[in-house]
């Protein structure tokens, strides 16, 4: 369903306020439009894998989605054993999830935060990006040994408690 | 780290919100204010299964946490499959996500919202709640389905992409 005039409106605001958000903190971004949804692009240098992250607002859902793909993919032989990760991964968090596609590999961080007729602080972002920032940093390593061979399931296990 | 007096008294207003919102909807509840993160509980009318839906508000990380739990355990050699499974239901949702323990085969839906520096509306938590009712309503059959291996993780995977 397409998104109302005043969903419309409010989703620009949002975009605007992230906009500015990312301003303030002198990150550099990219932004393009597909359809309703506005898109904010930007790479973050971690501690030791470079992040994607998109910020996507969508006003038909009054939603914000943070999304950051892993920078591999699971080859077949490990792909059982990355899911069980992903979900001991997923268990531990309190916001945010690790979404991964059995298909081909992909893990993707997703965050999403709601705005229901509320508008949101740039303070919001900002902190929202910050939680996206450490759990991705924190798993992506984990994330890639697995995949490599270098970590076993029950490494990663044990690595969580 | 304790919250501070600010979000103190923050927390103290969405958690006001929520339940304006609960009882603007007809809902009874339950709330725990003696903890430092207040939660309400809820149960939710359905004709299939029970739906339980706990409420956080945690005032020193500005968040506010739905979390329902299926009400199913899985048993230990289906756990590996339904840990496949989660990880497709997660790929499907557009907020929230399915929270899974291979240890003890239970699993929960969360989904959050921030706080910080905003005051979130009621049409806010209503949303958070019926969006935790359909993906526990919808996903919740497929679960039990699969572990009672009335359906195949391929049948699973089709009927979540439709």
């Amino acid at each position: 369903m397409p998104a109302t005039e005043q969903q419309l409106l409010m989703g620009e605001k949002v975009f605007h306020t992230i906009c500015n958000m990312l301003n303030s903190i002198n990150y550099h971004y990219d932004t393009d439009r597909r359809d309703e949804d506005y898109r904010i692009i930007f790479t973050v240098n971690g501690d030791d894998i470079p992040m994607k992250i998109f910020m996507i607002v969508r006003p038909a859902r009054d939603v914000v989605s943070l999304l950051s793909s892993m920078p591999f993919q699971a080859p077949e032989d490990k792909r059982v054993e990355m899911a069980m990760a992903v979900a001991v991964a997923n268990y531990g968090l309190i916001e945010g999830t690790f979404d991964y596609d059995i298909n081909d590999g992909e893990i993707r961080y997703r965050q999403t935060n709601s705005y229901h007729e509320s508008l949101l602080s740039e303070a919001l972002f900002e902190k929202m990006l910050n939680i996206a920032l450490h759990w991705i940093d924190r798993y992506n390593d984990r994330f890639m040994m697995l995949e490599k061979g270098l970590m076993t399931l029950q490494q990663f296990i044990d690595a969580e408690s | 780290m304790p919250a501070t007096e600010q979000q103190l008294r923050m927390g103290e207003k969405v958690f006001s919100t929520i339940c304006n919102m609960l009882d603007a909807n007809g809902f009874r509840y339950e709330t725990d204010t003696s903890r430092s993160d207040p939660m309400i509980t809820l149960s939710l009318k359905s004709d299939i299964f029970p739906v339980k839906v706990i409420i956080f508000v945690r005032p020193e990380r500005e968040l506010v946490s739905f979390y329902t739990p299926v009400q199913l355990k899985v048993p230990e050699d289906k756990r590996v499959e339904i840990a496949l499974a989660v990880t497709m239901a997660n790929e499907r949702l557009i907020d929230g996500c399915f929270d899974y323990t291979l240890f003890k085969g239970e699993l929960r839906f969360r989904i959050t919202a921030g706080f910080i520096g905003s005051l979130p509306d009621q049409e806010q938590f209503r949303y958070m709640l019926g969006f935790s009712e359909s993906a526990v309503k919808r996903f919740t059959e497929l679960f039990l389905m699969l572990t009672k291996s009335v359906m195949t993780l391929e049948q699973f995977y089709e009927a979540i992409a439709k």
